[in-house]
Parts: C-alpha cells; sequence; structure tokens
C-alpha cells in the first residue's frame, strides 16, 4: 500500500512464487492485459510470466487475442463459474440443501421487488433520484442493489449446480469432498 | 474494455481464489469460512490463532472479514479486522462513504481513540490487494494502532 508507515515486510513474497502471482492475477483480470502488465503486477519477470500466461492459455484458463497491436490475455468466466458449481457439488451439501437455499434467495428477492416495486437492482437505484429519501434510506437501498446483485449472481451458480447435480458427481463417488 | 463473460459474474469464485491464494497460505490463519454458508457467499471470515500473533493480544480468536463486489469501474470493497480482545478494530473500505478521503480509505479505533484517512493500493488484481492489506495489517497496523492510547 502506497503509505508511509507501510514498509511491509514480505509475507507474500515468502508465501506465494512468481508463478501463483501470475496466474492470480491473470484469473482475476478485469480487462485484457498484456504479458508486460501481468509481470508488473505479480512483480516477476517478463520471460517466466510469458511462459505461464501461455501454458494457462493451453489449458483453457485463459484466452490469448493477437489481433491487435499487443498480445492481451483475459480469463474464461465460463470455467470460474463451472469451478464455482463443482464447489458447491463437492461441498458436502445435498441438493435438497441447495434447492431450499435457492428458495430462500430467490424469496428474498422477491421481497425486495415488491417492498420497492421494482424488478431490478438498477430499477431500485433509479429510485434514489427521489429528493424525498433520507440519508439513511438511500444508503439502506444502495447496500440492497448490491446485496440483489450478489444473490442473482449465486442464484445462476447454485441453479446451475442443482441442475447438473449428476452430471457434476465427482469421480470418485465421494461427496464429503471439501474443495 | 471489460472482459468477456457470460452470466452476471465475471469472477464467479472470487471467495475460493482469495482463500486460496491469500487467506490459506497466511500461518496466523487458523481457519476461513463462508458467511453466511458457502451457497450464499455473502462474505468470507478468516480466522487468526491469538496464540501466532505479534504482538500477542489475548485468548480470544481476532477475525478479518472480507466483503468484495466486483463492479466497473472500481470494485465494492470493505475488509474489517476485530479484535475481541482489545475492542481494535480496523477496516480498509473502498465504498463509497468517504470521498473526500479519495477512492479507499483505511479507518481504525481503539477503546481511546479513531482515525481514518485515504489510501492508494499497489495493487488491482483482488488477490494482491488482499496481500497488501493482510501484510499491512500484521508488519504494521497491528503493532502501531492497535495499544495506541489516542496521543499519536
Amino acid at each position: 500500500m502506497a503509505d508511509d508507515a507501510s514498509d511491509s515486510e514480505g509475507l507474500m513474497s515468502r508465501q506465494t512464487t512468481g508463478e501463483d502471482r501470475v496466474r492470480m492475477t491473470a484469473q482475476q483480470l478485469s480487462e485484457p492485459r498484456t504479458a508486460n502488465w501481468i509481470a508488473s503486477e505479480a512483480g516477476w519477470s517478463h520471460e517466466p510470466t510469458k511462459r505461464v500466461l501461455d501454458r494457462l492459455v493451453a489449458d483453457g484458463i485463459l484466452h490469448r487475442d493477437d489481433s491487435g497491436t499487443h498480445t492481451t490475455y483475459y480469463p474464461d468466466s465460463r470455467r470460474q463459474a463451472l469451478q464455482e458449481a463443482m464447489r458447491l457439488r463437492d461441498s458436502g451439501h445435498t441438493v435438497e440443501e441447495l434447492t431450499d437455499r435457492l428458495t430462500e434467495m430467490k424469496a428474498q428477492i422477491s421481497d425486495w421487488a415488491e417492498e420497492f416495486g421494482v424488478e431490478s437492482p438498477n430499477q431500485l437505484r433509479g429510485t434514489l433520484a427521489d429528493a424525498t429519501l433520507a440519508a439513511a434510506e438511500e444508503d439502506r437501498r444502495r447496500a440492497i442493489a448490491r446485496e440483489w446483485e450478489h444473490l442473482q449472481n449465486r442464484i445462476e451458480i447454485v441453479g446451475f449446480a442443482i441442475r447438473e447435480w449428476n452430471f457434476l458427481t465427482p469421480t470418485t463417488e465421494s461427496t464429503e469432498a471439501h474443495s | 474494455m471489460s472482459v468477456p463473460h457470460s452470466g452476471g459474474n465475471p469472477n464467479a469464485n472470487l471467495y475460493a481464489q482469495l482463500k486460496r491464494d491469500v487467506l490459506d497460505r497466511v500461518p496466523q490463519i487458523s481457519a476461513v469460512t463462508y458467511v453466511p454458508d458457502e451457497i450464499e457467499a455473502k462474505q468470507l471470515r478468516a480466522t487468526f490463532d491469538p496464540a501466532r500473533l505479534d504482538p500477542p493480544t489475548g485468548p480470544k480468536s481476532p477475525e478479518l472479514t472480507i466483503k468484495w463486489y466486483r463492479q466497473d469501474p472500481t470494485d465494492w470493497i470493505r475488509i474489517n479486522y476485530t479484535d475481541p480482545n482489545t475492542g481494535f478494530h480496523a477496516g480498509w473500505h473502498q465504498d463509497g462513504d468517504h470521498p473526500e478521503l479519495g477512492e479507499a480509505h483505511f479507518q481504525y479505533s481503539t477503546t481511546e481513540t479513531e482515525d481514518r484517512w485515504g489510501i492508494t493500493f499497489e495493487h488491482e488484481t483482488p488477490s494482491l490487494m488482499l496481500w497488501e492489506i493482510v501484510e499491512t495489517l500484521l508488519a504494521d497496523v497491528r503493532p502501531t494502532y492497535q495499544y495506541e492510547t489516542g496521543d499519536a
């Protein structure tokens, strides 16, 4: 952190390798980035960074775009969603438990939709234009809009895990595995 | 230009990544759980082993909670450390609550005093930002502010 007092003592550099940090960075990119950018962010040199990135492309974890002036890399979001569904499948919960929680999350969203007379988080944000709202109520609605979006994302993943429950059965037949 | 993705979430297993990339690798952290559970996964909670903390604090386990929502142009982040032994609290927030301090700010409070100021992160990758926070917490924030008596 760029803060005078924080001359941190390098826990990250002791607990991670350059390759670890390249993987971390590449999987969390919010826009396509060059190998140089990723190397700089990960604090590792260019050549080994590029080797790791190309391996991640070969493994289907990243996409590589050679169409521009510079080659860029970006993560495959489908794989991350699939990994999350697999993690839920392996988490020791039953399909009934996941279904119950899915129902609860959907009910929570229905309650918000009914309370505010809106159908989406952005419509709820739109109600902030109402000049009569107190500051505390504005904050509450902003927070609910964020939670709403998060729940929508979770509902997608949990719904997928439930629909594909049998397909996602671990090959070991063990449902006790924890990620 | 943002990363192309299907569905609403470009980073669907962010919490699993933060757990694996950072929290599971910190020797002072003894457990990491999802809040309220891993199905809804609103937050992560890391529990510290008080015996491994230097300077020592007391017999109860301090906790770090991580709430991280990815969004454009900047993520919404609240990371809070609480120590039940001393009542010490520290937070790293990028939540729009204190625009006068910039995009992100640090805040802390003890039983005697409190303060907050703007911060900038060296990284923009969530896992690497969380490493910055954990390092700062352990190497700087706890030793410097935890027992401050308000005369700083």
